[in-house]
Protein backbone atom coordinates (compact mmCIF):
# COMPACT_ATOMS: atom_id res chain seq x y z
CA UNK A 1 0.00 0.00 0.00
CA UNK A 2 1.48 3.21 -1.19
CA UNK A 3 1.05 6.45 0.59
CA UNK A 4 2.22 9.38 -0.85
CA UNK A 5 2.44 12.58 1.56
CA UNK A 6 1.07 15.83 1.55
CA UNK A 7 2.28 19.40 2.91
CA UNK A 8 3.17 19.49 6.23
CA UNK A 9 4.74 22.74 6.28
CA UNK A 10 5.53 26.43 5.33
CA UNK A 11 7.36 24.03 2.31
CA UNK A 12 4.20 22.70 1.44
CA UNK A 13 2.86 26.12 0.54
CA UNK A 14 4.85 27.52 -2.39
CA UNK A 15 4.07 27.42 -5.54
CA UNK A 16 4.42 23.45 -7.15
CA UNK A 17 6.21 23.60 -10.36
CA UNK A 18 4.44 20.05 -11.61
CA UNK A 19 7.15 19.46 -14.58
CA UNK A 20 10.12 19.77 -12.26
CA UNK A 21 8.42 16.71 -9.84
CA UNK A 22 7.78 13.07 -9.96
CA UNK A 23 4.35 13.69 -9.55
CA UNK A 24 3.14 14.48 -13.60
CA UNK A 25 -0.28 12.55 -14.64
CA UNK A 26 0.93 9.42 -15.95
CA UNK A 27 3.76 8.62 -13.58
CA UNK A 28 3.26 5.19 -12.20
CA UNK A 29 5.00 2.58 -9.87
CA UNK A 30 4.74 -0.75 -10.82
CA UNK A 31 4.55 -2.67 -7.47
CA UNK A 32 5.81 -6.08 -6.57
CA UNK A 33 4.90 -7.90 -3.04
CA UNK A 34 7.50 -10.09 -2.05
CA UNK A 35 8.53 -10.25 -5.49
CA UNK A 36 5.12 -10.98 -6.76
CA UNK A 37 3.21 -8.37 -8.96
CA UNK A 38 1.27 -6.43 -7.31
CA UNK A 39 -0.22 -3.63 -9.46
CA UNK A 40 0.78 -0.56 -10.00
CA UNK A 41 -0.08 3.49 -8.57
CA UNK A 42 -0.99 6.16 -11.04
CA UNK A 43 -0.76 9.39 -10.85
CA UNK A 44 -4.17 10.40 -12.46
CA UNK A 45 -4.31 13.85 -11.34
CA UNK A 46 -2.15 17.01 -10.25
CA UNK A 47 -3.74 20.25 -9.02
CA UNK A 48 -0.55 22.37 -8.52
CA UNK A 49 1.15 19.67 -6.30
CA UNK A 50 -2.29 17.94 -5.03
CA UNK A 51 -2.39 14.33 -6.60
CA UNK A 52 -4.93 11.98 -6.78
CA UNK A 53 -3.44 8.25 -7.23
CA UNK A 54 -5.03 5.20 -7.59
CA UNK A 55 -4.05 1.48 -6.90
CA UNK A 56 -5.55 -1.97 -7.46
CA UNK A 57 -5.19 -3.88 -3.66
CA UNK A 58 -7.27 -7.15 -3.08
CA UNK A 59 -9.47 -6.90 -6.21
CA UNK A 60 -10.43 -3.40 -5.20
CA UNK A 61 -9.27 0.00 -6.44
CA UNK A 62 -8.40 2.30 -4.10
CA UNK A 63 -7.24 6.46 -4.48
CA UNK A 64 -5.31 7.93 -2.61
CA UNK A 65 -4.34 11.77 -2.52
CA UNK A 66 -1.43 13.46 -1.84
CA UNK A 67 1.14 16.24 -2.31
CA UNK A 68 4.40 16.37 -4.39
CA UNK A 69 6.92 18.79 -4.55
CA UNK A 70 10.23 18.71 -6.03
CA UNK A 71 11.30 18.64 -1.89
CA UNK A 72 9.17 16.14 -0.80
CA UNK A 73 5.97 13.90 -0.80
CA UNK A 74 3.49 14.64 1.72
CA UNK A 75 -0.07 12.45 2.44
CA UNK A 76 -3.19 13.09 3.54
CA UNK A 77 -4.20 9.42 4.81
CA UNK A 78 -4.87 9.96 8.04
CA UNK A 79 -6.90 13.13 7.51
CA UNK A 80 -9.10 11.10 5.32
CA UNK A 81 -8.27 13.69 2.46
CA UNK A 82 -8.48 16.91 4.27
CA UNK A 83 -5.75 19.24 2.62
CA UNK A 84 -5.58 21.50 5.56
CA UNK A 85 -4.19 18.41 7.57
CA UNK A 86 -1.11 17.26 5.53
CA UNK A 87 1.46 15.16 7.34
CA UNK A 88 5.07 14.43 5.94
CA UNK A 89 6.02 11.32 4.28
CA UNK A 90 10.05 12.27 3.41
CA UNK A 91 11.90 15.65 2.82
CA UNK A 92 14.46 14.79 0.80
CA UNK A 93 17.05 17.41 2.69
CA UNK A 94 15.73 15.81 5.83
CA UNK A 95 19.04 14.19 8.08
CA UNK A 96 19.21 11.51 9.98
CA UNK A 97 16.50 12.15 13.20
CA UNK A 98 14.59 14.26 11.56
CA UNK A 99 10.74 13.41 12.58
CA UNK A 100 7.67 14.18 12.26
CA UNK A 101 4.33 12.88 13.80
CA UNK A 102 0.79 13.34 13.19
CA UNK A 103 -1.86 13.07 16.33
CA UNK A 104 -5.22 10.45 16.01
CA UNK A 105 -7.20 11.30 18.91
CA UNK A 106 -4.57 10.12 21.43
CA UNK A 107 -2.35 8.28 19.33
CA UNK A 108 0.95 9.70 17.98
CA UNK A 109 1.88 8.35 14.46
CA UNK A 110 5.63 8.89 14.23
CA UNK A 111 7.80 9.76 11.38
CA UNK A 112 11.39 9.07 11.72
CA UNK A 113 14.41 9.70 9.03
CA UNK A 114 16.62 6.41 10.38
CA UNK A 115 19.18 6.39 7.23
CA UNK A 116 20.28 8.46 4.63
CA UNK A 117 22.53 7.27 1.98
CA UNK A 118 26.01 8.65 0.71
CA UNK A 119 26.44 6.32 -2.19
CA UNK A 120 24.59 4.23 -4.20
CA UNK A 121 23.67 1.82 -2.18
CA UNK A 122 19.99 0.36 -2.69
CA UNK A 123 19.11 -1.88 -5.78
CA UNK A 124 16.85 -0.24 -7.51
CA UNK A 125 16.31 -2.16 -11.40
CA UNK A 126 19.41 -2.92 -13.03
CA UNK A 127 21.64 -0.29 -10.98
CA UNK A 128 21.99 1.22 -7.62
CA UNK A 129 20.64 4.14 -6.00
CA UNK A 130 20.97 6.17 -2.74
CA UNK A 131 17.80 6.46 -0.59
CA UNK A 132 16.23 8.58 2.56
CA UNK A 133 14.72 6.32 4.73
CA UNK A 134 11.91 6.99 7.12
CA UNK A 135 10.23 4.76 9.68
CA UNK A 136 6.47 5.15 10.50
CA UNK A 137 5.47 4.19 13.86
CA UNK A 138 1.50 3.46 13.98
CA UNK A 139 0.61 2.58 17.68
CA UNK A 140 -2.22 -0.33 18.56
CA UNK A 141 -5.60 1.05 17.99
CA UNK A 142 -4.73 3.81 15.38
CA UNK A 143 -7.58 4.47 13.30
CA UNK A 144 -6.98 4.32 9.59
CA UNK A 145 -10.41 5.35 7.04
CA UNK A 146 -12.44 4.15 9.75
CA UNK A 147 -10.49 0.63 10.59
CA UNK A 148 -8.05 0.28 13.31
CA UNK A 149 -4.94 -0.18 11.40
CA UNK A 150 -3.04 -3.31 11.16
CA UNK A 151 -0.02 -2.54 10.35
CA UNK A 152 2.44 -0.91 12.90
CA UNK A 153 5.61 -0.27 10.94
CA UNK A 154 6.59 0.52 7.85
CA UNK A 155 10.08 1.44 6.99
CA UNK A 156 10.11 3.39 3.59
CA UNK A 157 13.12 3.97 1.37
CA UNK A 158 12.36 7.00 -1.27
CA UNK A 159 15.02 8.25 -3.69
CA UNK A 160 14.49 11.79 -5.12
CA UNK A 161 14.28 11.59 -8.53
CA UNK A 162 12.09 8.14 -8.45
CA UNK A 163 10.35 8.32 -5.54
CA UNK A 164 9.08 5.38 -3.46
CA UNK A 165 11.51 2.34 -3.82
CA UNK A 166 10.64 -0.01 -1.27
CA UNK A 167 8.82 -0.46 1.81
CA UNK A 168 9.08 -3.18 5.21
CA UNK A 169 5.22 -3.52 6.52
CA UNK A 170 5.51 -4.74 9.64
CA UNK A 171 1.60 -6.24 10.58
CA UNK A 172 0.25 -6.26 13.98
CA UNK A 173 0.88 -10.47 14.02
CA UNK A 174 4.32 -9.44 13.04
CA UNK A 175 4.13 -10.50 9.22
CA UNK A 176 6.52 -9.08 7.61
CA UNK A 177 6.33 -7.71 3.76
CA UNK A 178 8.55 -6.19 1.18
CA UNK A 179 7.05 -3.80 -1.86
CA UNK A 180 9.37 -3.52 -3.82
CA UNK A 181 8.90 -0.93 -7.43
CA UNK A 182 9.90 0.32 -10.46
CA UNK A 183 9.05 3.20 -11.87
CA UNK A 184 8.80 5.52 -15.33
CA UNK A 185 9.08 8.72 -12.63
CA UNK A 186 12.56 10.64 -14.18
CA UNK A 187 11.74 9.04 -17.75
CA UNK B 1 -45.77 36.65 50.40
CA UNK B 2 -42.38 37.69 49.43
CA UNK B 3 -40.85 35.85 51.51
CA UNK B 4 -42.92 33.00 49.68
CA UNK B 5 -41.33 34.12 46.23
CA UNK B 6 -38.18 35.05 47.22
CA UNK B 7 -37.60 31.16 48.74
CA UNK B 8 -39.61 29.74 45.04
CA UNK B 9 -37.28 31.99 43.03
CA UNK B 10 -33.79 30.62 44.75
CA UNK B 11 -35.31 27.29 44.86
CA UNK B 12 -36.00 27.68 40.85
CA UNK B 13 -32.24 29.68 40.45
CA UNK B 14 -30.62 26.34 42.57
CA UNK B 15 -32.29 23.31 41.09
CA UNK B 16 -32.06 24.80 37.48
CA UNK B 17 -28.33 25.82 37.13
CA UNK B 18 -25.77 22.79 37.20
CA UNK B 19 -23.22 22.81 40.26
CA UNK B 20 -19.89 20.97 40.05
CA UNK B 21 -18.80 18.35 42.66
CA UNK B 22 -15.74 18.94 44.72
CA UNK B 23 -12.93 16.36 44.28
CA UNK B 24 -13.67 14.31 46.83
CA UNK B 25 -17.62 13.92 45.63
CA UNK B 26 -16.31 13.75 41.92
CA UNK B 27 -14.42 10.74 42.95
CA UNK B 28 -17.36 8.93 44.43
CA UNK B 29 -19.33 10.02 41.27
CA UNK B 30 -16.83 8.09 38.95
CA UNK B 31 -16.42 4.64 41.15
CA UNK B 32 -20.53 4.76 40.75
CA UNK B 33 -20.11 4.99 37.07
CA UNK B 34 -17.16 2.30 37.11
CA UNK B 35 -19.44 0.11 39.11
CA UNK B 36 -22.35 0.34 36.93
CA UNK B 37 -20.31 0.03 33.80
CA UNK B 38 -18.91 -3.32 35.35
CA UNK B 39 -22.17 -4.43 36.77
CA UNK B 40 -23.78 -3.79 33.00
CA UNK B 41 -21.00 -6.06 31.35
CA UNK B 42 -20.99 -8.89 33.89
CA UNK B 43 -24.68 -9.42 33.79
CA UNK B 44 -24.53 -9.29 30.02
CA UNK B 45 -21.70 -11.52 29.39
CA UNK B 46 -23.46 -13.77 31.50
CA UNK B 47 -26.79 -13.89 29.22
CA UNK B 48 -26.83 -17.07 27.37
CA UNK B 49 -27.18 -15.68 24.13
CA UNK B 50 -24.53 -13.35 24.57
CA UNK B 51 -22.44 -16.44 25.45
CA UNK B 52 -23.60 -18.41 22.40
CA UNK B 53 -22.40 -15.31 20.25
CA UNK B 54 -19.07 -15.21 21.79
CA UNK B 55 -18.50 -19.25 20.99
CA UNK B 56 -19.49 -18.32 17.43
CA UNK B 57 -16.94 -15.64 17.48
CA UNK B 58 -14.04 -17.75 18.49
CA UNK B 59 -14.66 -20.40 16.18
CA UNK B 60 -12.67 -21.04 12.83
CA UNK B 61 -15.88 -22.46 10.72
CA UNK B 62 -18.51 -21.11 12.41
CA UNK B 63 -20.93 -19.38 9.56
CA UNK B 64 -20.87 -16.24 10.59
CA UNK B 65 -20.40 -13.21 8.92
CA UNK B 66 -18.31 -11.08 12.12
CA UNK B 67 -15.46 -13.85 13.51
CA UNK B 68 -12.22 -12.65 14.59
CA UNK B 69 -10.23 -11.73 11.97
CA UNK B 70 -6.97 -14.25 12.67
CA UNK B 71 -10.17 -17.00 11.45
CA UNK B 72 -11.08 -15.26 8.07
CA UNK B 73 -9.06 -16.48 5.12
CA UNK B 74 -9.42 -12.69 3.17
CA UNK B 75 -11.39 -10.33 3.46
CA UNK B 76 -13.85 -11.50 0.46
CA UNK B 77 -17.76 -10.93 1.88
CA UNK B 78 -19.85 -13.39 3.90
CA UNK B 79 -21.54 -15.52 1.10
CA UNK B 80 -24.93 -16.38 2.67
CA UNK B 81 -25.71 -19.35 -0.41
CA UNK B 82 -22.03 -21.34 0.09
CA UNK B 83 -23.24 -21.10 4.30
CA UNK B 84 -26.88 -22.19 4.36
CA UNK B 85 -27.42 -25.76 6.23
CA UNK B 86 -27.65 -27.02 9.69
CA UNK B 87 -24.19 -27.37 11.76
CA UNK B 88 -24.27 -29.23 14.10
CA UNK B 89 -21.25 -29.23 17.39
CA UNK B 90 -19.60 -32.24 17.35
CA UNK B 91 -17.40 -31.89 20.32
CA UNK B 92 -15.07 -34.78 19.58
CA UNK B 93 -13.91 -33.25 16.64
CA UNK B 94 -13.95 -29.59 17.71
CA UNK B 95 -15.38 -28.36 14.80
CA UNK B 96 -19.21 -28.51 13.51
CA UNK B 97 -20.75 -31.23 11.20
CA UNK B 98 -22.10 -30.21 8.32
CA UNK B 99 -25.12 -30.65 6.21
CA UNK B 100 -26.49 -28.68 3.15
CA UNK B 101 -30.34 -28.92 3.89
CA UNK B 102 -31.50 -25.73 4.33
CA UNK B 103 -32.18 -22.50 2.70
CA UNK B 104 -30.75 -20.46 5.88
CA UNK B 105 -28.01 -21.01 8.34
CA UNK B 106 -28.67 -23.31 11.74
CA UNK B 107 -26.66 -23.76 14.14
CA UNK B 108 -26.76 -25.90 16.94
CA UNK B 109 -24.87 -26.15 19.96
CA UNK B 110 -24.47 -26.53 23.39
CA UNK B 111 -23.32 -24.12 26.56
CA UNK B 112 -21.60 -25.05 29.91
CA UNK B 113 -25.52 -23.55 31.36
CA UNK B 114 -27.47 -24.08 28.46
CA UNK B 115 -28.44 -27.48 26.64
CA UNK B 116 -29.58 -26.34 23.28
CA UNK B 117 -28.38 -23.50 21.49
CA UNK B 118 -29.76 -22.73 17.51
CA UNK B 119 -28.44 -19.73 16.22
CA UNK B 120 -29.97 -19.09 12.95
CA UNK B 121 -29.30 -16.28 10.15
CA UNK B 122 -32.26 -16.04 7.82
CA UNK B 123 -31.37 -13.71 5.66
CA UNK B 124 -27.85 -11.37 5.13
CA UNK B 125 -28.04 -9.79 2.14
CA UNK B 126 -24.51 -7.47 1.79
CA UNK B 127 -22.83 -4.75 -0.57
CA UNK B 128 -19.30 -3.40 -1.23
CA UNK B 129 -18.83 0.09 -0.29
CA UNK B 130 -15.53 2.22 -0.26
CA UNK B 131 -13.21 -0.64 -1.34
CA UNK B 132 -14.57 -2.68 1.31
CA UNK B 133 -15.70 -6.43 0.82
CA UNK B 134 -18.78 -6.11 2.62
CA UNK B 135 -21.69 -3.72 4.49
CA UNK B 136 -25.12 -5.66 5.53
CA UNK B 137 -27.65 -4.37 4.29
CA UNK B 138 -30.55 -6.96 5.54
CA UNK B 139 -30.12 -8.86 8.26
CA UNK B 140 -32.73 -11.60 10.03
CA UNK B 141 -31.03 -13.69 12.87
CA UNK B 142 -32.19 -15.06 16.31
CA UNK B 143 -30.99 -17.12 18.87
CA UNK B 144 -33.16 -19.76 20.52
CA UNK B 145 -33.33 -22.76 22.65
CA UNK B 146 -35.44 -24.85 21.38
CA UNK B 147 -38.89 -23.51 23.25
CA UNK B 148 -37.99 -19.87 23.82
CA UNK B 149 -36.04 -17.34 21.56
CA UNK B 150 -33.46 -15.59 23.42
CA UNK B 151 -32.66 -13.00 20.97
CA UNK B 152 -33.75 -11.21 17.78
CA UNK B 153 -31.66 -9.51 15.64
CA UNK B 154 -33.42 -7.31 12.23
CA UNK B 155 -31.06 -4.77 10.45
CA UNK B 156 -31.68 -2.92 7.49
CA UNK B 157 -28.74 -0.66 5.76
CA UNK B 158 -28.60 1.53 2.84
CA UNK B 159 -25.07 2.17 0.69
CA UNK B 160 -24.98 5.36 -1.15
CA UNK B 161 -22.31 6.88 -3.23
CA UNK B 162 -19.93 4.12 -1.73
CA UNK B 163 -20.47 4.70 1.48
CA UNK B 164 -23.21 3.56 4.10
CA UNK B 165 -26.03 6.42 3.94
CA UNK B 166 -28.08 4.59 6.34
CA UNK B 167 -28.53 2.06 9.03
CA UNK B 168 -31.47 1.02 11.58
CA UNK B 169 -30.58 -2.00 14.11
CA UNK B 170 -32.84 -3.47 16.28
CA UNK B 171 -31.50 -6.32 19.08
CA UNK B 172 -34.58 -7.59 21.10
CA UNK B 173 -33.34 -10.39 23.48
CA UNK B 174 -35.62 -11.10 26.98
CA UNK B 175 -36.97 -7.72 28.24
CA UNK B 176 -34.35 -5.46 27.02
CA UNK B 177 -33.25 -4.06 23.69
CA UNK B 178 -30.19 -2.14 21.56
CA UNK B 179 -31.58 0.52 19.09
CA UNK B 180 -28.76 2.01 16.80
CA UNK B 181 -29.93 4.37 14.47
CA UNK B 182 -27.59 6.05 11.29
CA UNK B 183 -28.13 8.59 8.57
CA UNK B 184 -25.42 10.08 6.13
CA UNK B 185 -26.15 12.75 3.96
CA UNK B 186 -24.55 14.44 1.15
CA UNK B 187 -24.78 18.45 -0.36
CA UNK B 188 -21.71 18.28 -2.67
CA UNK B 189 -18.75 18.30 -0.52
CA UNK B 190 -20.83 19.00 2.80
CA UNK B 191 -22.58 16.55 4.86
CA UNK B 192 -23.69 15.47 8.17
CA UNK B 193 -23.82 12.53 10.22
CA UNK B 194 -25.98 11.31 12.90
CA UNK B 195 -25.94 8.58 15.06
CA UNK B 196 -28.33 7.42 17.39
CA UNK B 197 -28.06 4.25 19.77
CA UNK B 198 -30.69 3.22 23.09
CA UNK B 199 -30.06 0.14 25.60
CA UNK B 200 -33.45 0.01 27.11
CA UNK B 201 -34.10 -2.90 30.18
CA UNK B 202 -37.89 -3.20 30.27
CA UNK B 203 -39.19 0.36 30.21
CA UNK B 204 -35.50 1.77 31.96
CA UNK B 205 -33.67 3.41 29.48
CA UNK B 206 -29.96 2.31 30.68
CA UNK B 207 -27.76 3.86 27.74
CA UNK B 208 -29.39 6.85 25.11
CA UNK B 209 -26.63 8.38 23.05
CA UNK B 210 -26.21 10.91 19.98
CA UNK B 211 -23.96 12.20 17.99
CA UNK B 212 -24.16 14.85 15.21
CA UNK B 213 -21.45 15.76 12.68
CA UNK B 214 -20.45 17.68 9.83
CA UNK B 215 -18.52 16.15 7.28
CA UNK B 216 -16.50 17.42 4.19
CA UNK B 217 -16.52 14.58 1.90
CA UNK B 218 -12.79 13.29 -0.08
CA UNK B 219 -11.43 11.01 -2.67
CA UNK B 220 -11.01 8.68 0.66
CA UNK B 221 -14.52 9.00 1.83
CA UNK B 222 -14.90 12.35 4.53
CA UNK B 223 -13.29 13.69 7.54
CA UNK B 224 -15.09 15.26 10.06
CA UNK B 225 -15.17 19.28 10.73
CA UNK B 226 -17.46 19.22 14.18
CA UNK B 227 -18.90 16.32 16.63
CA UNK B 228 -21.15 17.28 19.22
CA UNK B 229 -22.50 14.16 21.05
CA UNK B 230 -24.41 13.70 24.11
CA UNK B 231 -24.81 10.33 26.32
CA UNK B 232 -26.65 9.18 29.11
CA UNK B 233 -24.64 6.24 30.61
CA UNK B 234 -27.18 5.16 33.51
CA UNK B 235 -27.32 7.30 36.12
CA UNK B 236 -24.60 9.64 34.17
CA UNK B 237 -23.93 12.19 30.99
CA UNK B 238 -21.27 12.96 28.63
CA UNK B 239 -21.58 15.67 26.62
CA UNK B 240 -19.02 16.57 24.26
CA UNK B 241 -18.16 19.29 21.09
CA UNK B 242 -14.95 18.76 18.91
CA UNK B 243 -14.12 21.34 16.64
CA UNK B 244 -12.04 19.03 14.63
CA UNK B 245 -11.22 21.74 11.80
CA UNK B 246 -9.28 23.87 14.22
CA UNK B 247 -7.36 21.11 15.64
CA UNK B 248 -3.97 20.25 14.27
CA UNK B 249 -2.77 16.72 14.30
CA UNK B 250 1.02 17.76 13.18
CA UNK B 251 1.03 20.40 16.56
CA UNK B 252 4.51 20.08 19.03
CA UNK B 253 1.29 21.36 21.25
CA UNK B 254 -1.30 18.82 20.06
CA UNK B 255 -3.20 18.51 23.68
CA UNK B 256 -3.26 22.22 23.78
CA UNK B 257 -4.74 22.67 20.31
CA UNK B 258 -7.08 19.75 20.74
CA UNK B 259 -8.59 21.03 24.50
CA UNK B 260 -8.59 24.53 23.38
CA UNK B 261 -11.22 23.00 20.45
CA UNK B 262 -13.27 20.49 22.02
CA UNK B 263 -15.18 20.78 25.52
CA UNK B 264 -16.37 17.26 26.81
CA UNK B 265 -18.16 17.29 30.25
CA UNK B 266 -19.21 14.51 32.90
CA UNK B 267 -22.33 15.04 34.98
CA UNK B 268 -23.95 12.85 37.41
CA UNK B 269 -27.72 12.96 36.88
CA UNK B 270 -27.38 15.26 33.80
CA UNK B 271 -27.08 18.60 35.97
CA UNK B 272 -24.34 18.02 39.01
CA UNK B 273 -20.80 18.23 37.33
CA UNK B 274 -18.15 15.84 38.09
CA UNK B 275 -15.17 16.84 35.41
CA UNK B 276 -14.16 18.05 32.16
CA UNK B 277 -12.65 15.53 30.13
CA UNK B 278 -9.33 16.78 28.44
CA UNK B 279 -6.06 15.21 26.87
CA UNK B 280 -3.07 15.67 28.59
CA UNK B 281 0.58 13.77 28.78
CA UNK B 282 0.27 10.82 30.73
CA UNK B 283 3.51 11.07 31.74
CA UNK B 284 5.67 7.94 30.20
CA UNK B 285 7.30 8.52 27.11
CA UNK B 286 5.46 11.55 25.21
CA UNK B 287 2.45 9.55 25.64
CA UNK B 288 -1.22 10.93 25.34
CA UNK B 289 -3.95 10.18 27.75
CA UNK B 290 -7.30 11.73 28.64
CA UNK B 291 -7.40 12.92 32.16
CA UNK B 292 -10.53 14.41 34.04
CA UNK B 293 -9.80 17.67 35.23
CA UNK B 294 -11.97 18.56 38.60
CA UNK B 295 -13.21 21.24 39.84
CA UNK B 296 -9.94 22.60 42.06
CA UNK B 297 -8.12 21.54 38.79
CA UNK B 298 -6.60 18.48 39.82
CA UNK B 299 -5.73 16.09 36.75
CA UNK B 300 -6.18 12.37 37.12
CA UNK B 301 -5.97 9.50 34.09
CA UNK B 302 -9.67 8.91 33.19
CA UNK B 303 -8.90 5.23 33.40
CA UNK B 304 -7.73 5.18 36.99
CA UNK B 305 -11.19 5.70 38.20
CA UNK B 306 -13.04 4.21 35.03
CA UNK B 307 -11.02 1.07 34.11
CA UNK B 308 -13.80 -0.67 33.21
CA UNK B 309 -13.81 2.23 29.90
CA UNK B 310 -9.82 0.89 29.39
CA UNK B 311 -11.00 -2.61 29.64
CA UNK B 312 -13.80 -2.15 26.60
CA UNK B 313 -11.70 0.14 24.78
CA UNK B 314 -8.73 -2.18 24.61
CA UNK B 315 -10.85 -5.33 24.07
CA UNK B 316 -11.14 -4.18 20.05
CA UNK B 317 -7.19 -4.33 19.96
Amino acid sequence: MILIGVLACDKTEDAVAVEETIGQVGTYWRMYLDNSNAGEVTINENNAGDIVASFTYDGSVHTVEAKITSNGIYDYVYSNGDKSKPFTLVEFDANVGDKWEYNVGNKKVERKVVRKSVTDDVEYGFYYVKTIDVEETIPAGTMVNGTASNIKKILWKFNHKFGFIEADITTTDDTVSKITSLTNAGD
Amino acid sequence: MKNRIIVFATSLFLFSCSSTYNKEDAVRSLKVLNSDIVNFLNVSSELPEFQAIKFLYNQANSPIPFKKSKFKLDNSAFNMENERGTYIWNPELNDFDFKKDKDFIDVRFQLANTENIFFQILNYESVAYSSKPDFPTKIIAKIHDGTNEKLVINHVGKVEDNLPESMETTIKGDGYDLNIRFKRTRNFENGTIAIYCTINKGIITLIDSKLLAKINYSQQGFYYKNIEFESQIFNHTIRGVIDYEHIEPTSTSYAKSFNENAKIELFESSNIKVGDIILASSGVNDLQEFKIEFENKDRVLLKEYLPALDKMYNLKY
